[in-house]
């Protein structure tokens, strides 16, 4: 018989949208309603078992074969425990509570820990600790924003109802919805997204610090040169400027397109301070597009328990924070790693094949509910159930509110939650001795 | 020919990548160029074509399709994923962070070879 989970909250994207609801049948997930296309195959394909890792695997000469947790946690620990210099990576798709235990396991070994956000809005966060930043919640936005702004993302397609449930579309407490707002979107590709903009501003590729400073320098009543800066025309800077100042209560969110092109870090300072200064003018506030459902959620973990947001050393026996130097990619291409733990995350996927490369040749834990080229590298392999679906947990939105997670259904016989995992592996170090 | 390339999320990658990464899925959906018509018909391919894309640090077969996000002439887009990673540099500039945007590709007719499946990528000696 099926029943239906009302306010359920979908652990695929920032966006973290809580409104999602369940129908269940025979205890399994039979559909959704109110989730994206990205949201119901998250949930639909939970169910499927064949892209699933349901065996606790460890490495034996050359070939893996199924053991209990119980070794599994074992081999874990003392790859760990031999390491020199091991780094616990990933982090981005699980709970707060999962993280909280892996920033004490990394602690205690003398780890680097970073999650994957130093290949994402890591280079976001250096800009908000260089110039702060002026921000609000998703639901101030949708009450308030009459100017939305969007520059370097696609939310069509990375975050599809970021628009419709949170910006643009929705009827807010002062606006009645899509014809009481101006949407901007900046971005060098013609997306979906900017097919419905009011304003379509198309810059050429790597050029968004000069424009966003342009902006600021126009603010500012000063004169620039043209006809064109990074692309877009003076008369489309101008327009923009006018739109800004115009504005209400003014919302920009930027996306990897900044963090990840031609100036990184400083261009999401420019942004920052472009926000900071038309609020001399007009009310505006700015947010990062953040990816993962709780790579947000990492940041605001780490930050509590170590200082730091990302990328922490703990190999001196304190943390240390250098991106560039205590970041994985730079750990890992330095050669200054010599076992890693993932959870949560496919680094053998996403990061740059030299780096895959070397995590293959190196003694690898990977934790993780479903098969990858990580799990498939690695010496030892937990499966885990998946945080919002089959296990509680807490998870942070990407404008940084907190939101549960729920357990809607059971997991595969005796899978264990990541946390569950971490703490196996926390109890059975404590238990050596720590270093 | 010498393009632009940037790497980012679309939708199919997206559920490809947690549901599915080692199967044809995600591989229909993230080995894939999208590039602006003109320049694949400058190049005389069509969408059926596959193209080998080189850039300074590796280089991979793709299938070459006009992009349904339109791209102006010269740039290129790519999936995230391990065949766009192929393609990636590891130097970070003292940031953590890769340049994942705006690197130069050159992307050329394929005939010989075929797309690899993702279980050949991932940093392995002969991806």
């Amino acid at each position: 018989m099926a029943s239906m989970v009302p306010d359920v909250t979908c652990p695929f994207c920032g966006c973290l949208c809580d409104d999602v609801r369940v129908v269940l049948e025979g205890g399994k997930v039979k559909e959704i309603y109110n989730g994206c296309a990205l949201s119901q195959s998250r949930f639909a394909e939970v169910r499927r078992t064949e892209n699933r890792n349901l065996q606790p695997l460890v490495r034996k000469g050359d070939t893996k074969v199924p053991v209990s947790y119980d070794e599994a946690l074992n081999r874990a620990v003392e790859i760990l425990a031999d390491a020199d210099h091991a780094l616990l990576y990933g982090w981005a798709s699980t709970s707060c509570e999962a993280q909280i235990a892996g920033i004490e396991l990394a602690e205690l070994l003398g780890a680097s820990i970073d999650d994957t956000s130093s290949v994402c809005h890591g280079p976001s966060t250096i800009g908000i600790q260089d110039v702060g930043y002026v921000t609000a919640t998703l639901g101030a936005v949708k009450n308030r924003a009459d100017v939305v702004m969007y520059w370097g993302c696609n939310p069509f397609h990375a975050h599809p109802r970021h628009i419709s449930r949170y910006t643009v579309f929705p009827r807010g407490y002062f606006r009645k919805g899509r014809e009481d707002r101006k949407l901007v979107v900046v971005d060098p590709r013609r997306t979906s997204s900017s097919r419905i903009a009011d304003l379509y501003v198309q810059p050429e590729v790597g050029h968004d610090y000069e424009i966003l400073n342009a902006l600021r320098a126009m603010l500012r009543g000063a004169k620039v040169a043209g006809p064109t800066v990074g692309g877009v025309s003076i008369e489309t800077l101008q327009q923009m400027v006018e739109m800004m100042k115009r504005a209400e209560f003014g919302a920009l969110y930027f996306g990897l397109g900044l963090s990840m092109s031609r100036g990184k870090h400083r261009n999401v300072e420019a942004a920052l301070q472009l926000v900071r200064d038309l609020n001399a003018q007009a009310k505006w506030v700015i947010g990062a597009m953040r990816g993962h459902y709780n790579v947000a959620g990492f940041n605001e973990v780490c930050a509590w328990e170590t200082g730091f947001p990302f990328s922490v050393d703990f190999t001196r026996g304190y943390p240390r924070y250098n991106p560039g130097e205590t970041s994985a990619v730079d750990l890992i291409s330095n050669g200054e790693i010599d076992a890693i733990l993932t959870i949560a995350s496919d680094p053998v996927s996403n990061l740059p094949a030299e780096v895959a490369g070397k995590i293959r040749t190196m003694p690898a834990i990977a934790v993780d509910p479903f098969k990858t080229l990580t799990t498939e590298a690695a010496d030892v392999v937990m499966p885990s159930a998946v945080t919002g679906i089959e296990g509680p947990g807490t998870a942070y939105r990407m404008d940084g509110v907190p939101i549960e997670l729920r357990r809607i259904c059971e997991p595969p016989q005796g899978l264990l939650r990541d946390d569950e995992i971490v703490q196996g592996m926390l109890q059975r170090l404590k238990g050596m001795g720590s270093r | 020919m010498d393009l632009t390339l940037i790497t980012g999320r679309t939708i199919n990658q997206g559920r490809g990548t947690m549901t599915d990464r080692l199967g044809g899925f995600h591989q229909r959906n993230s080995a894939v160029i999208q590039m602006n018509g003109d320049d694949l018909r400058e190049l005389g391919l069509d969408t059926r074509s596959l193209v080998r894309v080189t850039s300074a640090f590796g280089q991979v077969v793709l299938k070459a399709e006009e992009a349904e996000e339109e791209l102006p002439r010269g740039l290129a887009y790519i999936p995230y994923g391990p065949w766009a990673s192929t393609l990636v540099g590891s130097d970070t500039g003292g940031t953590g962070m890769p340049s994942f945007k705006g690197m130069k590709v050159r992307v050329q007719r394929e005939a010989a070879a075929d797309i690899r499946p993702a279980t050949a990528l991932g940093g392995r000696a002969d991806g």
